[in-house]
């Protein structure tokens, strides 16, 4: 483990990508002590209320600034604009949305909502549905990849199977097919879709890594010793089968995350009015000409570039950093390697074990 | 024992039953009472469709059993019956005629664009592998991938529109001239070609990189042939025959359509009119858009499968083991 990190930490690109993604969930923990329109802590009307920006007190609904009297104070977050908060329209002044100003230091929505507080609540949005779908679809794969590769025979069939037919289909569409036939999206089903067309991917690599695993010396001597296959299958192949499930949850953060904040930019991944990275830039296109309307397009699929970018090159710097001569445990390529000996037979895709393309 | 290519050919009668299975299942599994239909912005009359609806289940077999009814529906989907549009009444598959060419126009160019530029990329990459040239193409495909796709589309939207370029459909309305037609695909074409750039040129580099370290690379170069000689006579055939494969997984998801860049560009193809058909409700067309998407990346595996056994006799002459 020691060695892999050192393999790791040698190339400062791979650092770089870790510091950025730390960065952003830090950003996503605490996005509501960075922009809130409550306080982090308010002494009001001889009342000390804790965290008002996290518990929704019963006595404080409807609180704005405005409410707020000569002697009470209040500890804001350094942006005090929530991510959901529309100004009254006798406040507004000027057509939305606004441009960059003093209130608002990247402008705001056509709603009037705050463009900086939606940026960093997106954060939440993306890297939330990006860790938890990434974590889904490789829970699947490494179970499905795992039990296909060692037990072999009509398991590996029907695995093996379902995972091309799976690939079969471009991605997004598929997504789009299967929230389109909800009758509504909400988070936690864009991340279920998510999970449930991308596992193959995972399952494919680990299966191949199992039954080169399935071969070693260890396992026969593990057999030969009279554990049961489901004590060798658990202490001995599956630990060993880890390293291609642990690069494709990386890489899968990536990849989840372009599909969410493509689906949340087509109207069918995070429902309106969440702060998703995807739906700031649904309402950036609605008035795509409008130079106030620039910020909300280039600003979140700036953030989505960083984002994406961060956890590619940390899973490209763990596949090096646990494979550093590129053989077996984590195929490079696994369409190059294999293409060379492969006879005829159902293909894999080339981004197996690279990020994938956002087409 | 049977020969690898019967095999091969064997093998996507299972592949091909998924898929169509897939696009049943998610048709059938869509739900269809009125209320859903209802609660659809009384953009059409419910009533209505709700009929068409139940007219399609009873038609595609979606209220027999699972079984049967996948039967049913599968034999009227390979005589070419898809049901007809809710929106329009049109037959689905002449929908899906009239949008694939349209894909086919923004997608083809775009490939072979990709090809084009991946190449040369690849071989200045190669050809100094870790030179600043390398590092600098290598990053630069990294960074390409992380590029969500419709940032780029809306940038060049808002850069095109200061610039002149049109930025909505295929045509101007009334002009019929090759360059105005060429004029509204510069931009989603453009949009299309940087994903597979990224991707072919990631490949080639590392197919590249892996003739490179061979035996025969060391026994040209021991004859005395030039650096460049053994790159192009030696290195890149051979790499360019597992590029022929990768043909065959980038055609499809250009082919099914970028959702988005139709989307933003306004274009009537494959892409556009599965977002409209998941948008409307109208099941048959999605269903149509899926299925053919499926099968097409089934037929992209075959041929390029079979490209690759026609250019690399020893795969035909070999059986799989």
């Amino acid at each position: 483990m020691r060695e892999v990190w050192h393999r790791f930490a040698a190339r400062r690109r791979n650092l770089l990508g870790l510091g950025l993604a730390l960065l952003l969930a830090l950003l996503a923990v605490f996005a509501d002590f960075l922009a809130s329109d409550r306080p982090i802590v308010l002494w009001r009307a001889g009342t000390l209320y804790l965290i008002p920006n996290l518990v929704d007190y019963r006595s404080l609904r409807g609180f704005t600034a405005r409410d707020l009297g000569p002697a009470d104070r209040a500890l804001w977050p350094p942006l005090r604009h929530g991510p959901y908060t529309i100004p009254p329209l006798s406040t507004l002044q000027g057509p939305l949305p606004q441009p960059p100003g003093a209130g608002h230091p990247l402008g705001t929505d056509n709603a009037g909502r705050d463009t900086l507080a939606r940026l960093i609540h997106g954060a939440r949005t993306s890297l939330g549905i990006g860790v938890a779908a990434a974590a889904a679809q490789v829970l699947i794969g490494l179970v499905l990849g795992v039990l296909a590769g060692y037990l072999g025979g009509w398991v590996d069939r029907v695995v093996s199977r379902a995972a091309e037919v799976l690939l079969s289909f471009p991605l997004l569409l598929l997504l789009l097919a299967a929230q389109g036939i909800l009758e509504r999206t909400t988070l936690l089903s864009t991340m279920a879709v998510i999970a449930l067309t991308r596992w193959a991917d995972t399952s494919r690599l680990v299966r191949a890594e199992a039954l080169r695993v399935r071969e070693m010396p260890y396992v026969e001597a593990s057999r030969a010793l009279g554990s049961s296959r489901l004590r060798t299958l658990l202490v001995h192949v599956l630990p060993n089968s880890l390293s291609p499930a642990l690069v494709a949850a990386t890489l899968g953060v990536g990849s989840a995350i372009l599909l969410e904040t493509a689906l949340s930019f087509l109207g069918f991944g995070a429902p309106e009015p969440t702060a998703s990275w995807g739906l700031l830039m649904a309402h950036g296109f609605q008035d795509a000409l409008d130079p106030n309307a620039r910020l909300l397009v280039i600003l979140p699929g700036l953030a989505i570039f960083l984002a994406v970018s961060a956890f590619n090159v940390i899973g490209e710097g763990l596949r090096d950093a646990l494979d550093p001569r590129g053989q077996g445990a984590v195929e490079r390529s696994a369409f190059i390697t294999s293409a060379q000996n492969r006879a005829l037979s159902p293909m894999p895709r080339p981004g197996g074990c690279g990020p994938t393309p956002a087409v | 024992m049977t020969s690898p290519l019967r095999q091969r050919l064997l093998g996507t009668i299972p592949t091909f039953l998924g898929i169509t299975f897939v696009a049943f299942a998610l048709v059938r599994a869509a739900p269809g009472h009125a209320l859903a239909f209802e609660a659809d912005g009384g953009l059409r009359q419910g009533a209505a469709t709700v009929a068409q609806w139940n007219e399609y289940r009873r038609r595609m077999g979606l209220e027999d059993p699972l079984l049967t009814g996948y039967a049913r529906w599968l034999t009227r989907v390979v005589r070419g019956d898809l049901g007809d549009s809710f929106r329009d009444g049109r037959p689905v598959s002449v929908l899906l005629g009239e949008a694939l060419p349209i894909t086919l126009l923004l997608s083809l160019p775009a490939l072979l664009l990709g090809y084009l530029l991946a190449i040369p990329m690849g071989l200045l990459s190669a050809a100094r592998p870790g030179g600043v040239l390398d590092r600098l193409l290598s990053s630069g495909a990294f960074l390409l991938y992380s590029l969500p796709v419709q940032w780029v589309a809306l940038m060049l939207v808002v850069t095109a529109s200061g610039g002149g370029l049109p930025i909505q459909g295929l045509r101007t309305e009334g002009v019929r001239t090759a360059s105005d037609l060429f004029a509204h695909l510069l931009l989603p074409v453009a949009c299309l070609t940087y994903g597979s750039l990224a991707v072919l040129l990631r490949h080639l580099r590392s197919s590249l990189m892996e003739q490179m370290g061979q035996d025969y690379i060391r026994t040209a170069r021991a004859k005395g042939l030039s650096e460049a000689a053994v790159l192009l006579k030696h290195a890149l055939p051979n790499s360019l025959l597992s590029m022929i494969t990768l043909f065959g997984l980038t055609f499809p998801a250009l082919a099914s359509g970028a959702v988005i860049v139709e989307r933003i560009f306004g274009l009537p193809g494959m892409g556009k009119l599965t977002f409209d058909a998941v948008l409307g409700r109208d099941m048959p067309v999605l269903m149509g858009t899926v299925l053919v998407a499926g099968l097409m990346t089934m037929l992209g595996l075959l041929v390029s499968d079979l490209l690759y056994a026609a250019a690399d006799p020893r795969i035909s002459s070999r059986s799989r083991p």
